[in-house]
């Protein structure tokens, strides 16, 4: 039978312990495929209600963080943590399926579904974007119109600044993992899993 | 009138589950035999995902059937 071009046995140390990384690294690269598609230790995060609670969470600690924040300054860094930990808790919900890049991981269903995700939080930040550009300038017009004060740029201290700036980057963060639906897999229980798996 | 259907929302009608319990195979066996997760299994069979053809003539070859014995344009 002839040999497969491109293949051959090693034959000094080096090549060998090269051979060796490379079955070494393709077992660690099929243990974490493995993983990725098939945990069930996370699915606790991953049904449909819980994509709801988590979704819920997402927009309480988002805006609620941030009117906190903008009124009592002492609590930026509380505010962080919860964005980070409901960044975390989303990320598990969906299967860190923006975190992974390439086919040899998800499946054209999942990358149909990130894709969708990514098309809706563009749209979504754009109409944000649009809303907050038409507020400012119908707030300038109102002030310099009607000669009204209602507060301008002296409202942004450094720390009111700092939490806009992380709004931002969390609103920009989290608008895939809001954009990807509350539909979640359709299971409650690992039994069920383990059911619909083996049926 | 009301909004066209998108590509991505027309759907095809299958006979998954019923070829898959017949071949005795778990969807989980069919998922590794295609590369696909186990739940896209789930998604086709209760159409609620339209496979790409790749996958359709994965699943055939898996299942020993050709594809227009497992899917259809209309519901039989």
């Amino acid at each position: 039978m002839a040999k497969k071009s491109g293949t051959r046995t090693p034959e000094t140390l080096e090549e060998m312990i090269e051979v060796k990384a490379e079955m070494f690294g393709n077992k660690i690269t099929a243990g974490v495929v493995h993983w990725f598609r098939n945990d069930t230790f996370f699915d606790g995060f991953r049904n449909t209600p819980a994509r709801i609670i988590i979704t819920v969470l997402s927009f309480v600690v988002l805006y609620g963080g941030l009117m906190l924040c903008w009124s009592s300054q002492n609590y930026l860094l509380h505010y962080i943590c919860a964005l980070f930990v409901v960044l975390i808790m989303q990320a598990i919900s969906v299967r860190f399926v923006f975190q992974i890049e390439g086919r040899e991981i998800l499946d054209e269903y999942q990358e149909k579904r990130r894709d969708r995700a990514y098309r809706r939080a563009y749209q979504n930040i754009r109409s944000i974007i649009g809303a907050c550009v038409v507020a400012w300038v119908a707030y300038t017009y109102i002030r310099e119109t009607y000669d009204v004060e209602l507060g301008g740029w002296e409202l942004l201290t450094y720390n009111r600044s700092a939490t806009v700036a992380v709004f931002v980057v969390a609103l920009i963060s989290l608008q895939k993992y809001l954009s990807y639906g509350i539909k979640g897999e359709p299971f409650l229980s690992r039994e069920e899993v383990n059911q619909m798996r083996n049926s | 009138m009301g909004r066209k259907p998108k590509a991505d929302e027309e759907l095809v009608f299958n006979r998954l589950e019923a070829l898959r319990a017949k071949a005795g195979i778990t969807r989980q066996q069919l998922a590794d035999a295609v590369d696909v997760h186990y739940q896209t299994i789930g998604y086709i069979e209760r159409n609620e995902y339209s496979p790409s053809l790749v996958l359709a003539l994965r699943i055939a070859k898996a299942l020993n059937k050709k594809v227009e014995q497992i899917f259809s344009l209309e519901e039989n």
